[in-house]
């Protein structure tokens, strides 16, 4: 097995980690919802995959995970509860409002709604929160721990949307190459390389994205066969958790070549890059 | 798939880190574990009788026992928590920060109390999710100079376990050397009057498995890790203080705050667990219980226990009874005590039980009736809000 990719890079960001994974990984459709609660959006838009055809023999609930990365999380609810301690006082509370003050609670919730008792994971790594689910989702699958995992990122909008699609989700169902054609699922896209990263210095000015996207390709070519190539020919860069999430279900759903989905940007001190490429048309 | 042992890549544990109400720093805090210290206090963080509740008792911090807690302007108190014990444990590793490859840290909701004073100043939602959890992660990493990747998993209180298996797989892959991982919370009034309205919190002490048990107490701390390669350890000479086995996660997908009745999914996360590092569940020797102190929580905990070891009873205990419930913090404080069992070869006493619920049929470590042992196998639960399980598994190194 390869060790990690090790890629010099700007003094000003020291650590990157950056892999491929030693099984194939590919997403088998992607879904997009809008809903006026995240937890409402991330449910249906698991819904839909579990009633796509696509997605072929559903594996069993004990195998099902769900991944998922979120910035605004349990905002909502807890500025709610907030609100009701405020107006009514802390003895008269609806207890009920509490659980779904804690950021896992849209996971929770979904989980029950699909019967998904594999892993269920949420992350909070701020603007790079979904491409980090597909990237635990990856390794989930890779490792055995699922067979298919709901992967992607919830968001509260505050972009001005209605309040009827005030929050949005986008979800992939990422398995293994190997269990999708088990499965007889259709791919749509293969997860090659990621690579993550943090500046060193605070506030600095530097655009971290390219030394993402070249230390990603590296690790991809440790990945991949010797015959195919990393290289990026299509770079996506965003810079907020929503833009982030519909990049994803643009690239997810497009199934291009080699392409590099970038969180980060001249502003932001860490970031995450994720390369994606169209399926292997064997199936 | 299991790791060889002893093998290049294993993840063993070399520094270790802690903030909790019973002790700053590993050595009073271990010291109290096996003492019986008493986290519990009147609360601290408002004035008594300022909340209409019953519930008066918590196990904070006091702010004197840890002058650095706001040693920095851009610190809330939970990242504040946080970076005290990733420090503690980055200099007991001997590892220098600038080596780390990745931090990650598990909470239930990063700067929630910052999150509190905001919403009480009027904040607007954009303004709140900014200091949010976004970058909890990273102010740690930055507070102690690790300029690496970070990784904020939000799982609520299983998220510290969640943390930990992060590193663990990242170090077990050969994509990493060393890691560091643990959970943070700070004591927050919207948690507190959550747990007292959901009558979940207990009114003196937190009494896991007793007969008696009313529910949590609510706490706050932080517990890190280092997690290295077994090669790399061994290269540096350094102490290793446990071996990461395995570890296993499942989800009850029953409902969202109270646990399965009769314990499937935290039976299907030990069982993962203990697959995933190839060993028998008849050579665990002791389970550090998730055990919160709530009625359904330690019955259906126990009864997990009873399937899972069916055929040889581990001891059985929590260290809630003395620091509380630390949500985020809770199983990665529990993994810095487990590693300590192992390198001590001493077990946390089940504190505070006069009477052990018949319904809680496992065996618990009373003080003073403790058989003397070896401790070569330790397994570590973590519970959570949403039906999430998670389970550590630990061995001597």
């Amino acid at each position: 097995m390869p060790g990690p990719a090790r890629v010099v890079m700007n003094p000003l960001a020291a650590g990157v980690l950056a892999y491929g994974w030693p099984a194939e990984v590919v997403i088998v459709a992607c879904s997009v919802a809008r809903r006026p609660a995240a937890s409402d959006a991330l449910d249906a838009a698991i819904a839909d995959l579990i009633a796509d055809p696509r997605l072929g023999r559903l594996a069993p609930p004990s195998a099902r995970a769900i991944a998922v990365g979120t910035q605004s999380a349990a905002i909502a609810e807890t500025t709610r509860f907030a609100q009701e301690i405020h107006e009514g006082g802390a003895a008269l509370v609806n207890p009920a409002l509490f659980p779904l003050t804690v950021m896992n609670a849209a996971s929770g919730l979904a989980a029950i709604q699909h019967q998904c008792e594999g892993p269920n994971v949420t992350l909070c790594n701020g603007p790079s929160s979904a491409l980090d689910a597909l990237v635990y989702a990856a390794d989930l699958v890779a490792d055995g721990r699922a067979s298919v995992v709901f992967a992607g990122g919830f968001e509260t909008l505050s972009d001005g949307s209605p309040p009827e699609e005030a929050a949005m989700a986008v979800v992939c169902a990422v398995m293994t190459a190997e269990h999708s054609r088990e499965a007889r699922a259709q791919p749509c896209a293969r997860l090659i390389a990621t690579a993550s990263a943090a500046s060193a210095v605070q506030g600095n000015a530097m655009d971290l994205s390219p030394a993402l996207v070249a230390a990603a390709e590296h690790a991809g070519r440790h990945a991949l066969d010797p015959r195919e190539r990393a290289d990026v020919t299509r770079m996506v860069v965003v810079e907020t958790a929503a833009q982030a999430l519909g990049a994803l279900a643009d690239v997810a759903q497009a199934g291009e070549a080699m392409t590099a989905l970038v969180t980060g940007g001249p502003a932001e001190p860490a970031g995450t890059a994720l390369i994606l490429a169209r399926p292997r048309s064997s199936g | 798939m299991p790791l060889a042992r002893d093998s290049e890549y294993e993840p063993v544990i070399t520094g270790l880190g802690v903030a909790s109400s019973i002790g700053i720093g590993i050595e009073p805090f271990w010291r109290s574990l096996l003492a019986g210290v008493q986290g519990a206090h009147p609360v601290r963080a408002w004035s008594p009788g300022a909340l209409p509740l019953r519930n008066t008792i918590s196990c904070e911090i006091a702010d004197e026992d840890l002058p650095a807690l706001r040693h920095a302007a851009d610190l809330t108190r939970a990242s504040a928590l946080g970076a005290h014990a990733a420090m503690e444990a980055l200099s007991m590793a001997g590892i220098e920060s600038r080596a780390v490859d990745a931090l990650c840290v598990g909470t239930t909701m990063g700067d929630l109390p910052a999150i509190e004073d905001a919403l009480g100043r009027g904040a607007d939602p954009e303004q709140v999710a900014r200091i949010s959890s976004r970058s909890f992660g990273e102010r740690i990493a930055r507070a102690v100079g690790v300029a690496a990747p970070a990784f904020t998993v939000g799982t609520s209180c299983s998220a510290g376990n969640l943390a930990i298996f992060r590193a663990a797989a990242l170090v077990r892959s050969g994509r990493a050397t060393c890691v560091l991982a643990g959970g943070a919370d700070a004591f927050s009034k919207l948690a507190f009057i959550g747990f007292a309205r959901m009558r979940a919190m207990a009114p003196a002490h937190c009494t896991p498995f007793a007969k008696d048990r009313k529910g949590i107490l609510l706490g706050e701390g932080a517990g890190f890790v280092m997690v290295e390669t077994r090669g790399s350890a061994e290269r540096r000479q350094a102490s290793i203080y446990a071996a990461i086995a395995g570890f296993g996660l499942s989800c009850d997908a029953h409902h969202l705050s109270t646990p399965a009745p009769n314990g499937r999914g935290a039976t299907a996360a030990m069982i993962a667990a203990l697959e995933d590092a190839a060993i028998s569940p008849r050579d665990v020797d002791y389970v550090a219980a998730h055990g919160t102190g709530t009625p359904h929580n330690d019955a259906a905990e126990s009864r997990a226990c009873g399937t899972v070891f069916a055929h040889h009873r581990p001891y059985v205990s929590s260290v809630k009874a003395l620091i509380g419930h630390t949500l985020g913090a809770a199983s990665a404080i529990q993994a810095v005590a487990c590693a300590l069992s192992l390198h001590d070869q001493r077990i946390v006493p089940a504190w505070n039980v006069e009477v052990q619920d018949p319904a809680c049929d496992v065996l618990l470590p009373l003080p003073g009736q403790i058989d003397a042992r070896p401790v070569r196998v330790v397994v570590s639960n973590g519970f959570a809000f949403g039906g999430n399980n998670s389970c550590l598994v630990l061995r001597a190194s």
